[in-house]
């Protein structure tokens, strides 16, 4: 009988054991560590895919995968029509200014404005390729922008961020790689 | 309330048809994702096909695979430019003479076994390919466990019953015992009650 009773709070140590799972979750959601929408790129160890694209300064200038092999470097995905591509500019200038390559993947964006915005925040980019049609970003398998790609200096992917860069992310994620940047 | 073990059998496959069928429902499109599919529809009358062989393989394929971004809705569902740029490429790879599976292969490529609403089983789909299997054996189980402690504990009520009537022995002689019980005390007043008068 007793055994019985006992066997009634199943339920609830069930319910108390879900609420642990949901609180734990939550707290490594809200700080990053844990994103459930964040998918793993197909192109990890793959090279970066061919690409011919004028750079966005220059509508002349054309480059290809060859211009991004040499350096292990950052390709930064982002667009003038994309807020916490702003948010993450400024933490893309100090990179550059400690001598890390970034090169830019300007993404289904204007030329005119996307050009203005670099005078008005700053420049930290190689080059920018001009992908106004997203044939580039479809080929990376980018689905939002800002989404920044961790080359090695043969041009091979080593890792993808989705979402802002900032230090925590460089620290926890890009460093480890160990990259000679 | 006695739990008919038939009845529960019941259930379990009444819910597991009805999670097969909503399964399906969401593959053929049908009420859930109607309106999106109306739009779709509109903007397809744009498309231009060769023949009806590629239209259908066109709607097959933006129904089976997956907007990255907007996760849990396929490409035929979403809104998101970036589905609206696959459905552009897969039309484009579709025109180009790519077969489904050709189409299939190059999504995956570029936005891995995320985009497949069946992805290949691998370590990392295990768990998604076999849990519905392993949650229906372990429902068998779960019922034959239920139906074999029914029979046991009918059996052990079985052996003090004598036949249908649902009447206890030792109930029926406590009854009998405490009615002559009664009985005899009634008499036993009557008689005394009857002397004191006397």
């Amino acid at each position: 009988m007793m055994h019985d009773r006992i066997k009634l709070f199943i339920p609830l140590l069930i319910f108390f054991l879900l609420v642990a799972v949901f609180f734990l979750l939550q707290n490594r959601m809200v700080t990053g560590e844990y994103d459930p929408s964040e998918l793993p790129s197909a192109l990890i160890g793959k090279k970066v895919p061919e690409f011919s694209l004028t750079t966005l300064g220059d509508d002349t200038v054309v480059k290809t995968r060859d211009d991004l092999v040499g350096k292990a470097a950052l390709l930064n995905v982002w667009a003038t029509w994309c807020i916490s591509c702003r948010v993450e500019h400024a933490y893309l200038n100090q990179l550059a200014e400690r001598g890390i390559t970034v090169y830019g993947l300007n993404y289904k964006d204007d030329r005119l404005e996307a050009n203005r915005w670099l005078e008005r925040l700053g420049n930290p980019y190689q080059f920018n390729l001009f992908d106004s049609e997203g044939i580039l970003g479809l080929h990376l398998g980018v689905y939002g922008a800002p989404e920044t790609y961790v080359l090695d200096r043969k041009g091979v992917i080593r890792y993808r961020h989705v979402g802002v860069l900032n230090q925590n992310i460089w620290e926890s994620k890009v460093l480890p790689l160990g990259l000679n940047w | 309330m006695k739990k008919h073990p038939l009845l529960m059998v019941f259930y379990f496959l009444a819910s597991f048809f009805a999670s097969v069928c909503m399964a399906n429902e969401g593959k053929n499109l049908s009420l859930l994702t109607a309106e999106p599919l109306v739009n779709v529809e509109i903007a397809s009358e744009l498309l231009k096909f060769e023949n009806e062989l590629e239209r259908k393989m066109y709607y097959q394929l933006i129904q089976d695979l997956r907007c990255p971004k907007c996760q849990n809705q396929n490409l035929a569902d979403s809104d998101a430019p970036i589905a609206n740029d696959l459905r552009n490429e897969i039309y484009q790879l579709v025109k180009e003479g790519y077969t489904s599976s050709e189409v299939e292969k190059y999504m995956e490529t570029r936005y891995g076994q995320f985009v497949r609403y069946a992805p290949a089983v691998s370590s990392a789909t295990a768990v998604l390919w076999m849990l519905p299997a392993a949650l229906i054996i372990l429902g068998l189980f779960i019922i034959l466990g239920i139906l074999k402690r029914n029979r046991s504990f009918a059996n052990d009520f079985g052996k003090d019953f004598d036949d249908g009537f649902h009447d206890d022995k030792n109930q029926h002689t406590f009854d009998r015992k405490s009615a002559e019980d009664v009985d005899r005390r009634v008499t036993e007043l009557l008689h005394s009650s009857s002397e004191d008068q006397q």
